[in-house]
């Protein structure tokens, strides 16, 4: 993996901050919330594992308006 | 005026609780810079997905900033309008739901200050995250290639906040009219995207389209001048936009049932 070490870590950490920042928003926001559309877990695995979009389906589609 | 300031206030509070207040301008960041980053890095990429023959090489020349920020605006055009069509189909139709529009229509609120709160909200959110967005993508790419004029680099940020605002008013007027959520996403984003596709067809009798903003924009970039079609885009999308207000709230008004 000597490839890892050719990337500059100072221009890619911004990229990860941001990611690190969404992925635990939208997991905090959907713990707090009391119900959600479709079961809770599901909604926990896709914000964590599937990239970008999951939190993005999650505060778009996933959260049941009050 | 001051009705309006208090609605106004509601829908700030509004977008804070459901979380679009985070959401939309880290998403948007990181569609910008990944633009500029991938560009740099795609020989390492290359290399790293493999399955090229031994001794094959491939030579991609290096791009310039101008063509990085355009790739940019190609990433806005087709992820961003998708983004921007879903966060504001659930203005109205959520309130429209669970029956708070009754509520507040019953107070002397009149459907143009209601949609006028709604709509400069959104616009304000969506504006803002796309100048936080495009500023950092052209940090980068100041960084990573050859520097862009600042300039140039408004101007076209300028001109494509006016697709942004098209996109937000065909949504707002599709939501005045249809009930559903995903049915008004599904119906801006058609004609978001026929209205492209009818620009691209029939580029003669659409020149005042405003699907022809991101190519105006991408031309500003590239040859770094204002032209004379470029004010003929903004005006009639601007006027569209404006149109398209005005249709939403006579919508609005004949309504016998929120």
């Amino acid at each position: 993996m000597e490839v890892l070490n050719d990337i500059n870590w100072a221009l890619v950490a911004p990229l990860l901050i941001l990611q690190a920042i969404l992925t635990i928003s939208a997991l905090v926001s959907c713990i707090k919330q009391k119900e959600t559309n479709g079961p809770k877990w599901m909604w926990i695995l896709l914000i964590l594992f599937v990239n970008l979009f999951g939190a993005i389906l999650y505060f778009v589609i996933g959260r049941k308006n009050s | 005026m001051n009705r309006f300031l208090t609605l106004l206030h509601k829908e700030i509070t509004e977008l804070m609780r459901n979380g679009k207040l985070i959401w939309l301008p880290i998403v948007l960041m990181i569609i910008g810079i990944s633009q500029p980053l991938t560009s740099y890095y795609m020989p390492q990429i290359l290399d790293m997905a493999g399955n090229l023959p031994e001794g094959a090489s491939i030579t991609i020349p290096t791009p310039t900033g101008e063509e990085v920020l355009s790739g940019a605006m190609s990433q806005y055009g087709t992820i961003g309008t998708l983004l921007f069509a879903l966060a504001t189909m659930n203005v109205i139709a959520q309130e429209r739901q669970n029956g708070s529009i009754t509520l507040v229509m019953v107070r002397p609120v009149n459907e143009w200050q209601y949609l006028g709160s709604k709509t400069v909200a959104q616009l304000a959110l969506l504006l803002l995250s796309l100048i936080l967005s495009y500023c950092l993508t052209w940090y980068y790419t100041n960084l990573l290639f050859t520097p862009v004029d600042w300039q140039v680099m408004l101007s076209s940020l300028v001109m494509y906040c006016f697709w942004v605002i098209f996109v937000v008013c065909v949504t707002i007027f599709v939501g005045t009219i249809i009930r559903q959520s995903s049915a008004i996403a599904g119906v801006s984003l058609l004609f978001l995207a026929l209205i492209s596709l009818l620009t691209s067809l029939l580029p003669k009798f659409m020149e005042w389209s405003p699907g022809n903003i991101r190519g105006e924009a991408t031309k500003l970039l590239v040859e770094q001048q204002w032209t004379e079609s470029a004010w003929t885009v903004i005006g009639s999308t601007a006027t569209l936009s404006l149109l398209l207000f005005i249709a939403g709230v006579m919508v609005m008004k004949k309504y016998k049932r929120y």
